[in-house]
């Protein structure tokens, strides 16, 4: 016998011990309570009419029903898994900066209306019918509304802000007149506006909503500008105060490359005008570690020579170094005018001129041959952009002074390349959307 | 007088007969409450209430010779109720002192009841209830299980889990008393 079967012997005896049985002191009371208290009649009870079988029967279907009810718990959080899914996927958006998916594009028809082009099946729908003042449209990060935007416009004009849908207008507060560029903030909450404010091209940052606006006050002319992940503007401005840029002397443009906070403190140039020489496009990396731009010599006066050196340039933004991108691989010479880092940031697409027709080309970030894409073109005016997804490039190819072609290019070189149906003035911005 | 015959006149409103049925049983029914419930106050409340419910209720009972098992029950569940209203708190152990042992070295026998009192502190009240009908009234776990109202098969791992946790706690507070096998709960 162990231990514990001894014990286990000794149990009763010892519970005997440990609560000694005796006629406890509540007894008479607990009887006068009784005795006052009715009995119920003896009809009442189902037990009298019911067989003890049933009666007597121990009550499991009383225990607690723990199984079914974990079990629904489960399946109620299953369903709640489900549709916290479903109302997620209804609510989500894409990231501001990198790969998206690809929605609409969006463009002014020639009537003046608004117009989305799905460009999978080429289906057409107005947003916004013709409006007095032309605007263009400029789809915010999340896709979700778009800004109409009258560039270039010598008279003050009103900047709008819709839902893709063309409801809910909101206008923003201050004055605009020559637009150059329009671009939404990583959290779309702003718009940076470079726009003529008291004869100077300036940067003023509105808010979306509509409620309030301030001009950045640099004291020189802007050129471009471009939101950096982390809601600074990177900018090519003037690079000393007063500075023009472009400046009106086509042999000197004074412009330099800046980062700025988007109230316009902490202003920081990154590259000096006498190194810079880029005035077409600025595009940072998707993951904001970079800035991609173009060097252009100004002084050979023609954009499409392709003796003018343009170069692609890469400046890391952490380690404030510029690089010129490794051309050996490239055709001699050549020429280029605008980049943009793809939306994964590993490869470059740029306007490839050379002495046979010019084409878009794409290049690894790491530097290599360039791939060209899409038909050749001989004359000046063609645009393209990234597909949202990164897997394809939008270009327009200018047909005549009023008629262009439209296309989606295989980023590859593969030649799976696709015309879609329009005929646009001017290449559409792509809507991003959730993947 | 036997039993059936007072348990037959309580029935009929009979309240004598009644008292004279309620001083037979409730010496140990308190007893087993104050195991059960480990407090001297909620024992009375618990018994009060049991015999309460037994005296109103006395007419339902059809076969008279079942009366102390089912007035047992009525006790028991009364436990089992009024632990389920204080929320399962923890109750301080509340017993009266024994008059001590009755058999064998003292010494031993203090030991081993200190032994117990502290194992019974030690598990859940249900489990508790189950110890002392199984124990203290000697009932199979068919009859627990009719007595306490819960399936067979909970009476039956109530009181598994119970000698498990015994035999853990028999060890952990004197290690060289039961070893725990191996395979076994520790």
């Amino acid at each position: 016998m162990t231990t514990f079967e001894r014990f286990e012997r000794s149990i009763p005896e010892l519970m005997t011990e440990l609560a000694p049985a005796h006629v406890p002191d509540y007894f008479d009371d607990m009887l006068r309570t009784t005795a006052t208290t009715s009995q119920r009649p003896s009809w009442s009870y189902p037990e009298r009419w019911l067989p003890v079988e049933i009666t007597a029967r121990p009550l499991t279907s009383r225990s607690f029903p723990w199984r079914p009810i974990v079990v629904l718990a489960l399946i109620a959080l299953l369903v709640a898994a489900g549709l916290a899914v479903y109302v997620g996927s209804q609510n989500r958006v894409p990231p501001p900066f990198g790969a998206a998916g690809n929605g609409v594009l969006f463009y002014r028809a020639s009537d003046g209306s608004i117009v989305s082009l799905d460009p999978v099946d080429g289906s057409t729908a107005t947003v916004l019918p013709a409006s007095e003042k032309e605007v263009d449209p400029l789809p915010s990060r999340d896709g979700r509304r778009i800004a109409l935007v009258p560039y270039g416009s010598s008279t003050s004009a009103p900047i709008t802000v819709r839902g893709v849908d063309g409801s809910d207008q909101v206008t923003l507060a201050g004055v605009y007149r020559e637009i150059d560029a329009v671009d939404w903030s990583p959290d779309d909450s702003d718009l940076a506006i470079v726009s003529n404010q008291g004869g100077l091209q300036s940067i003023t940052v509105a808010a979306s909503d509509g409620t309030a606006a301030h001009t950045l006050a640099l004291g020189r002319q802007v050129s471009l500008i471009s939101y950096l992940p982390d809601g600074r503007l990177a900018t090519v401005a003037g690079e000393r105060p007063g500075d023009a840029c472009p400046g009106d002397d086509a042999t000197r443009a004074p412009c330099a490359l800046f980062v700025v906070n988007s109230a316009g403190t902490g202003l920081d140039m990154l590259i000096p005008a006498a190194d810079f020489h880029g005035i077409n496009t600025i595009a940072p990396s998707p993951d904001g570690t970079k800035l991609l731009w173009v060097e252009w010599n100004i002084g050979t006066g023609n954009v499409a020579d392709p003796e003018a050196p343009g170069r692609l340039h890469v400046y890391d933004l952490r380690a404030g170094v510029d690089r010129r991108l490794a051309d050996d691989d490239f055709p001699v010479p050549y020429n280029i005018n605008r980049a943009w880092f793809s939306p994964d940031g590993s490869s470059i697409l740029f306007d490839l001129f050379e002495a046979t027709p010019n084409h878009w080309a794409v290049v690894s970030l790491a530097g290599g041959a360039p791939i060209r894409i899409g038909q050749g073109w001989p004359q000046n005016g063609t645009d393209a952009s990234w597909a949202p997804d990164g897997r394809s490039v939008l270009a327009r190819y200018p047909t005549s002074d009023t008629t262009s072609e439209l296309w989606l290019l295989d980023p590859s070189g593969g030649g799976a390349d696709r015309r879609l149906d329009g005929n646009l003035p001017y290449l559409p911005p792509w809507q991003r959307v959730a993947r | 007088m036997d039993q059936r015959e007072l348990v037959e006149r309580a029935q009929r409103g009979d309240h004598d007969a009644f008292a004279a049925l309620a001083g037979l049983f409730v010496a140990r029914l308190d007893a087993a409450a104050r195991l059960i419930l480990r407090d001297q106050d909620l024992a009375r409340d618990a018994v009060q209430d049991g015999f309460i419910r037994a005296w109103r209720s006395l007419p339902s009972l059809r076969d008279p010779d079942r009366f102390e098992g089912w007035l047992r029950s009525l006790v028991a569940r009364s436990c089992i109720d009024i632990l389920r209203r204080r929320g399962r708190r923890p109750i301080e152990v509340e017993l009266s002192p024994t008059d001590g042992p009755s058999v064998g070295d003292v010494s031993a026998a203090t030991a081993d009841r200190e032994l117990l009192d502290e194992i019974l502190r030690r598990l859940p009240p249900d489990q508790r209830a189950v110890v002392v009908l199984r124990y203290y009234f000697d009932l199979e776990v068919p009859e627990i299980a009719a007595t306490l109202r819960i399936p067979v098969g909970t009476a039956k791992s109530r009181l598994h889990r119970s000698m498990s946790q015994m035999r853990v706690a028999l060890a952990d507070i004197d290690p060289e008393a039961a070893p725990i096998p191996k395979g076994q709960l520790a």
